[in-house]
């Protein structure tokens, strides 16, 4: 199998996951879509040498962490990276379950890193020192970030405390 | 609950669906990648270049008004050819020169279309070689391109001025006008030894007579030019044709520079400084005025160069096989006088220089071009660019034995040297090789084309495999809608 065909089976196989990871990261479909159509971009510019190590996951969460970051900051400036904004409009999926809206909100209160943080722990269920390779970071970091965002969902969305109280805190301890 | 949490973000994620790819990230990512290479490339090439002719061009710029070496400065024992795109003396002056030089091959001759048919080498006393350029006609060192006694001054005719005496040191020029203002058209002949004057042969191109043949004929005048004021006095109204003269054996001044001797066919005549004639003898046709430094150190004696062989319709055997044999002339009368009994010299011509410490003879010998005879109809210049082969400079002792003092490359025709390393007797320095920067732009014109090379050869097939590979490609298949 050479490089092309081992990238494109590999974005067969992960996109649907790198989506979600990316929707949560972002908290905007458009936003996600973007985030993973840059990710894949970067990863396909080194494939050789990304697959080359074996397991392309690492450095594929790392870069699609770091762009999440990244664009987040140009867009906070005000710069729109969608050349060609989606012809169709997606059907927003939270829609009607309300508790996937609660969440929704009150990551979108969190801060990139904090998010992010959020999301390699809770939902793609890494250790602290995977997340902090992910992220770039010390897991003294990965740590820290985690308390400070589980504090901050508690203070904005109490609705949420059942979830992320005591036992998420233990969470922590992995 | 942390497991709940992770519930409730799996939920949430689960709402996303696949991401419809835009465009194919494969495709995308190898053109970035390409793009970026190329940047890369590119940028690597500009460091390169920017390296290659910015840096050495300010850090190798101290050669502007360098002195002379103060030790070792002398007639280099060996030198090498110039590179093609050697810098110019205006570009990066070596200081006071010991040894011009001119030839073949790219280093010193070019074409006018890029470069200059007329390339001069120049080398500095600190070892630089660096070059005098002259479009639209080959030129000849210590010819029409002399070196001052002093290795500091170049006389010489860049082509808009009568006469162009360029300082060393700092690369400037000063341009001369000849009598009646005339901007047009002269050739050094020789410095008077204090550098002070310079004979020079004019002649007025408006005034061309054409033979039968269509040979044109320029009259010509030997003139002494005053370097410091710019005065000019014709002390030789009619040279004869100016492209029939032999320009090795036209004049000479005294060690002292009060006298001249002159050559007008084949009379050989001493002068005064106002031209005046203090005597004049026919020396014949086999008889010539040995060079511009024929006088004796002492200034009692003439050098003549006697020739036997061929004379005149030789083919390039019969001017191979001549042989000269340096005779004396009494500087006060003109009568043949006694002294020492130099080697005789093979070769096409012989062009003496002056004198090694006051007793030997220096001189430049020419070998004659292979295969170039005597052409009719047209003039011949035993010393010219076009009739020499190679050259070496020889001392002649008065012992009866030859000494090589340098020898060049084949490549090189015609060569001059500092009057005052010579009567020192420094010869032998060690020899510096040319380095290639600083370098003119026409450097460019070498690098280039082989960087295009490349990239057309490198490029194309990358470009052509990637062009079928895009057409071959599957286009991206959609992940499941909705996941």
């Amino acid at each position: 199998m050479d490089g092309e065909e081992s990238f494109r089976a590999y974005v067969a196989g992960r996109i649907a996951a790198l989506s979600r990871a990316a929707w949560l990261l972002t908290g905007d479909q458009h936003q996600a879509e973007d985030l993973v159509q840059l990710t894949l971009v970067r990863v396909a510019r080194h494939w050789e040498r990304v697959s080359a190590a074996g397991d392309p996951e690492p450095y594929v969460r790392r870069t699609m962490y770091s762009q999440h970051v990244s664009l987040w900051r140009r867009r906070w400036r005000g710069v729109d990276l969608r050349a060609d904004p989606p012809e169709q409009a997606m059907p927003d999926g939270t829609a009607g379950v309300a508790r996937a809206l609660v969440v929704r909100a009150a990551l979108a209160r969190l801060a990139p890193r904090q998010r992010a943080v959020l999301v390699l722990r809770f939902f793609e269920d890494l250790t602290e020192a995977e997340a902090a390779a992910a992220l770039g970071c010390s897991v003294s970091t990965v740590k820290s970030q985690t308390r400070d965002a589980l504090a901050r969902l508690r203070t904005h969305a109490p609705e949420l405390a059942e979830l992320v109280g005591i036992g998420a805190a233990a969470g922590e301890e992995r | 609950m942390s497991e709940e949490l992770r519930t409730a973000l799996r939920e949430l994620g689960e709402r996303m669906p696949a991401t419809r790819l835009g465009s194919d990230p494969w495709m995308v990512g190898r053109r970035q990648r390409w793009r970026a290479a190329w940047r890369t490339g590119v940028a690597g090439l500009v460091a390169v270049l920017i390296c290659a002719l910015g840096v050495p061009a300010i850090l190798g710029g101290s050669g502007a008004g360098m002195p002379p070496a103060a030790t070792g400065a002398g007639v280099p024992e060996r030198i090498s050819l110039p590179w093609m795109w050697q810098a110019t003396v205006e570009q990066d002056p070596p200081g006071s020169a010991s040894v011009l030089f001119g030839g073949g091959g790219l280093g010193l001759r070019g074409s006018d279309f890029v470069d200059h048919e007329g390339k001069i080498a120049v080398v500095g006393r600190g070892g630089d070689y660096r070059m005098l350029l002259y479009g639209g006609s080959e030129s000849t060192a210590g010819e029409d391109v002399q070196l001052s006694p002093d290795g500091r001054y170049v006389a010489h005719v860049p082509g808009t001025d009568w006469l162009t005496v360029t300082d060393l040191t700092d690369g400037s020029d000063r341009a001369y006008l000849g009598p009646s203002n005339s901007d047009c058209c002269a050739t050094p002949v020789s410095w008077s030894r204090d550098g002070a004057s310079l004979l020079v042969v004019e002649y007025d191109p408006e005034a061309t007579r054409y033979d039968a043949s269509g040979w044109g004929r320029d009259a010509s005048r030997l003139t002494l030019l005053e370097v410091t004021t710019g005065a000019t006095r014709i002390l030789v109204d009619d040279l004869g044709d100016r492209w029939s003269l032999r320009t090795a054996s036209l004049a000479a001044f005294s060690p002292d520079g009060s006298r001249i001797a002159a050559t007008v066919g084949d009379r050989l005549s001493l002068l005064d400084r106002d031209g005046r004639m203090l005597w004049s003898r026919d020396l014949g046709p086999q008889r010539k005025l040995a060079g511009n430094g024929a006088f004796t150190a002492d200034g009692s004696r003439i050098a003549v160069a006697d020739l036997e062989g061929c004379l005149s319709g030789c083919d390039s055997a019969a001017l191979a096989a001549r042989t000269w044999t340096v005779t004396w002339l009494d500087a006060a009368t003109g009568r043949d006088a006694g002294g020492p009994t130099l080697a005789p010299v093979r070769g096409q011509a012989l062009r003496a220089l002056g004198w090694r410490l006051g007793i030997d003879l220096v001189a430049v010998r020419y070998e004659a071009e292979p295969g170039n005879g005597m052409p009719e109809g047209t003039g011949w210049n035993d010393t010219g660019y076009w009739e020499s082969g190679r050259v070496q400079l020889i001392a002649l002792r008065p012992d009866g034995t030859t000494e090589v003092l340098l020898d060049p490359p084949d490549e090189v025709w015609s060569l001059d040297v500092a009057r005052d390393l010579l009567e020192a007797g420094s010869f032998g320095a060690p020899a510096t090789e040319p380095r290639p920067f600083p370098a003119r732009p026409i450097i460019l014109l070498v690098v280039v084309p082989p960087v295009l090379l490349i990239t057309v050869v490198v490029g194309v097939p990358l470009l052509w495999r990637r062009h079928r590979r895009r057409r071959s490609a599957p286009p991206m298949a959609d992940p499941p809608w909705p996941v």
